[in-house]
């Protein structure tokens, strides 16, 4: 009896910290906004899915994630919330933009050639142009720039390394290091020459990334860039650079675009249904069951608190796949109760008084639960692993609730029973 | 006592006539394909009244060099085209084009366009998911049954679930097929194999459940035979098999009935399949695990 009044309490903390996490405008844990995550179709917005070229490509996984983190930082500018960028196959991006209602902008945006050009000083601004800075674009460079013929397809390589600068003394700087091909380093050195003790920007995306100055002639293709505040600045920059240099060709092959009113209209629509068909349930179950029924209500209402928490705090992206994957969770859940109050109410026809009747009754029931629900969780992982977009959501959602079905089965139901069991309220039970 | 094993060969009869009946219409009336699997174009447009400017939809499509394969009304207002994989640009002509000579009140609601490759990823993973996902319960049940008393063999127990569990998908198949022959509204996407998951899902739990009965009477009374011990764990579920497939319709209906139109063909699939489900776990699993371990003792006789 103590060990169930154990439970009975970890049970109430439980669903305590889920409704805390339910509310609507959730607390935030770990620094984090704890809140409801709406897919695409319930919120409307644009997708698109690339395709990369990666036929030229000798380092295709590695290439594909550059490709993505071009993407990202395009996207990053558009200012959209929560975009999703993700990795499909092989050689396909996914990209979603809640809330994009403009689709040719989109494109336009994250489609753009990206090219890096090395740019000298101009004069002035008949024969230059002014630029901003690549990571603030409020900041203006001073003076105006003008193109060499020096781009992204003569670089080979960009990378970090330590500068020793005072000879042992001293900390070791980080710094950028850049390698040109052939054709780029007769280039290079020619641009070095000319442009002795004046800055040569690197521009990316039309906007300056770096602008060292020029310390002397270079001639063996390999340029550095000192002044870097720290291995992450010059991690960020050489980044930057190698993104520039190797534009893989991606092209749209698949997009959509939902409309925000027709999202909201299906979440209203499925999610008064769903609260319908709950309620329906309930009362099957109360007039099935009586008042055990009544016990699994209660049940399935923390089984919903606590599975909505944790959509909430992992966070799942609900979109109507999900939802149904979560409203067919609930039949799973409702099937666990059903299947220990017939279990119990056969060993009550066998001469068992209620509290061993109910205890039996779980321990039968518990085999078909576990093998039945186990063989759901394996197709959901499956499915999750070999789905695409809506079937992965459709089965995330599915197996937290078939986990969480078979928590509350075994310990609410379970033990709001015994509990009662043993109280006066003990002659209502009988299934 | 009722004996519904013994009269076995009356739903092996009709569950075959279901198969071939779904097989022919899949044949002959084909599924409705959407673009997730066709690849294609779908745009949803409104403006008030637009359902009567069909004729000017089409006459300005062509004139964008577009051809409709088909337009559908949704109201008075909302118009629904499909025509094949368009580019940015296509797309973005059509809906100006649509603005200048049909109605300038014209809103795009939804657009989605598929290229081919995206539609034949889609149809290899489904195909794969759903490969994969029968394996894998053929071995799960196989070993969650691995201390099933001899003569029953865990194996058997494994494959007659997953015959159960193709019956059902290819009878819900089969029924998508012929509604979507009468209503447009019955297409195979995405959804349609969400639902085909879920209904294999379902499939499988309902038929462990009676299995599991099996097994535990099978432990219980080792010297009754497997014709009388399937009866009883067929009869000893039944009520909870109904009791839960009802509640889990209940829901559905309710979905069906007020929910979102985008579900409804996702929901209808879903009430078929469980029906399906819950009827082969009920009369066809458990019967053929009967006849089949019947003829395997007959072979060892002999």
């Amino acid at each position: 009896m103590r060990r169930t009044w154990i439970i009975f309490v970890f049970i109430v903390i439980i669903l305590a910290l889920s409704i805390v996490i339910d509310i609507p405008k959730g607390p935030k844990i770990f620094g984090r906004e704890i809140k409801t995550h709406l897919g695409l179709d319930l919120q409307g917005g644009t997708e698109l899915i690339y395709q990369a070229d990666l036929s030229k490509s000798d380092n295709k996984s590695k290439d594909l994630t550059n490709l993505m983190n071009i993407f990202r930082q395009r996207i990053d500018r558009l200012g959209v919330a929560e975009p999703v960028i993700q990795q499909q196959g092989s050689d396909q991006v996914l990209i979603q933009l809640p809330g994009v209602k403009d689709i040719g902008q989109a494109i336009a945006t994250i489609g753009q050639t990206y090219e890096l050009v090395f740019m000298t000083q101009a004069t002035d601004q008949t024969t230059g142009a002014q630029l901003s800075d690549y990571y603030d674009q409020n900041y203006t460079y001073p003076g105006f720039w003008q193109p060499t013929d020096l781009t992204g397809s003569d670089l080979v390589k960009s990378d970090v390394t330590y500068e020793n600068q005072n000879q042992g003394v001293g900390q070791s700087q980080p710094v950028v290091t850049l390698s040109f091909n052939n054709t780029g380093k007769e280039k290079f050195a020619k641009i070095t020459k000319d442009n002795l003790k004046k800055q040569v920007a690197i521009i990316l995306d039309n906007r300056i990334v770096s602008a060292p100055t020029v310390q002397s002639e270079i001639t063996d293709g390999k340029a550095i860039i000192t002044g870097q505040k720290d291995i992450k600045e010059a991690k960020k920059l050489a980044d930057r650079l190698n993104e520039g240099m190797l534009p893989i060709p991606a092209k749209i092959i698949g997009q959509q675009n939902v409309g925000a009113t027709l999202g909201s209209e299906s979440v209203n629509k499925s999610l008064i249904a769903g609260i319908i068909g709950l309620i329906l349930v309930g009362l099957f179950m109360i007039i099935h069951y009586r008042f055990p029924g009544f016990i699994a209500v209660i049940a399935l209402g923390i089984y919903s608190l606590i599975t909505l928490a944790l959509f909430k705090t992992i966070p799942v992206t609900m979109t109507l796949a999900g939802i149904a994957g979560f409203i067919l969770s609930i039949g799973m859940a409702v099937d666990a109760n059903i299947l220990i109050f017939e279990r119990t109410r056969e060993e009550l026809r066998s001469g068992k008084d209620i509290a061993a009747a109910i205890e039996e009754g779980f321990r039968r029931a518990w085999n078909s639960i576990r093998d039945s629900n186990f063989s759901t969780i394996i197709t959901c992982i499956i499915l999750f692993y070999f789905g695409t977009g809506i079937i992965k959501g459709f089965a995330l959602t599915l197996a937290i609730g078939v986990l969480v079905s078979m928590f509350t089965a075994i310990t609410v139901s379970r033990n709001f029973l015994l509990i009662l069991s043993h109280t006066s309220l003990r002659r209502f039970l009988h299934v | 006592m009722f004996n519904i094993v013994k009269k076995r060969t009356y739903f092996y009869i009709f569950s075959s006539l279901l198969v071939v009946l779904s097989i022919v219409s899949i044949f002959t009336w084909k599924l409705n394909l959407g673009i997730d699997f066709r690849g294609g174009s779908v745009i949803e447009i409104s403006a008030p009244g637009l359902a009567n400017n069909s004729e000017k939809i089409k006459e300005a499509a062509s004139a964008s060099g577009i051809e409709i394969d088909s337009i559908r009304n949704s109201g008075s207002d909302k118009v629904i085209l499909r025509s094949r994989n368009l580019s940015a640009q296509e797309h973005d002509d059509l809906i100006a084009n649509l603005k200048n000579t049909v109605d300038p009140s014209i809103t795009e609601d939804n657009y989605q366009t598929i290229g081919p490759v995206v539609s034949r990823d889609l149809t290899n993973k489904a195909i794969w998911s759903v490969v994969i996902a029968t394996i894998a319960i053929i071995l799960y049940i196989a070993f969650a049954f691995r201390k099933v008393p001899k003569p029953a063999s865990s194996w058997r127990f494994g494959i007659t679930a997953v015959v159960a569990l193709l019956h059902d998908l290819i009878v819900t198949t089969g029924f998508v097929s012929v509604v979507g022959h009468f209503y447009k509204f019955m297409q195979v996407d995405s959804l349609f194999i969400t639902a085909l998951l879920t209904i294999m899902g379902f499939s499988v739990h309902d038929t462990i459940v009676v299995f599991d009965r099996l097994r535990e009477n099978l432990i219980r009374h080792p010297n009754n035979n497997l014709e009388t011990l399937a009866n009883d764990s067929i009869l000893q579920t039944i009520s909870r098999s109904i009791n839960t497939s009802l509640t889990t319709i209940l829901v559905l209906v309710t979905l069906f009935v007020i929910g979102g139109e985008s579900i409804g063909h996702f929901v209808l699939i879903l009430i078929a399949g469980i029906t399906f489900g819950t009827y082969s776990s009920i009369f066809i699993a458990t019967m053929l695990l009967v006849s089949w371990s019947k003829s395997a003792k007959a072979k060892a006789v002999k």
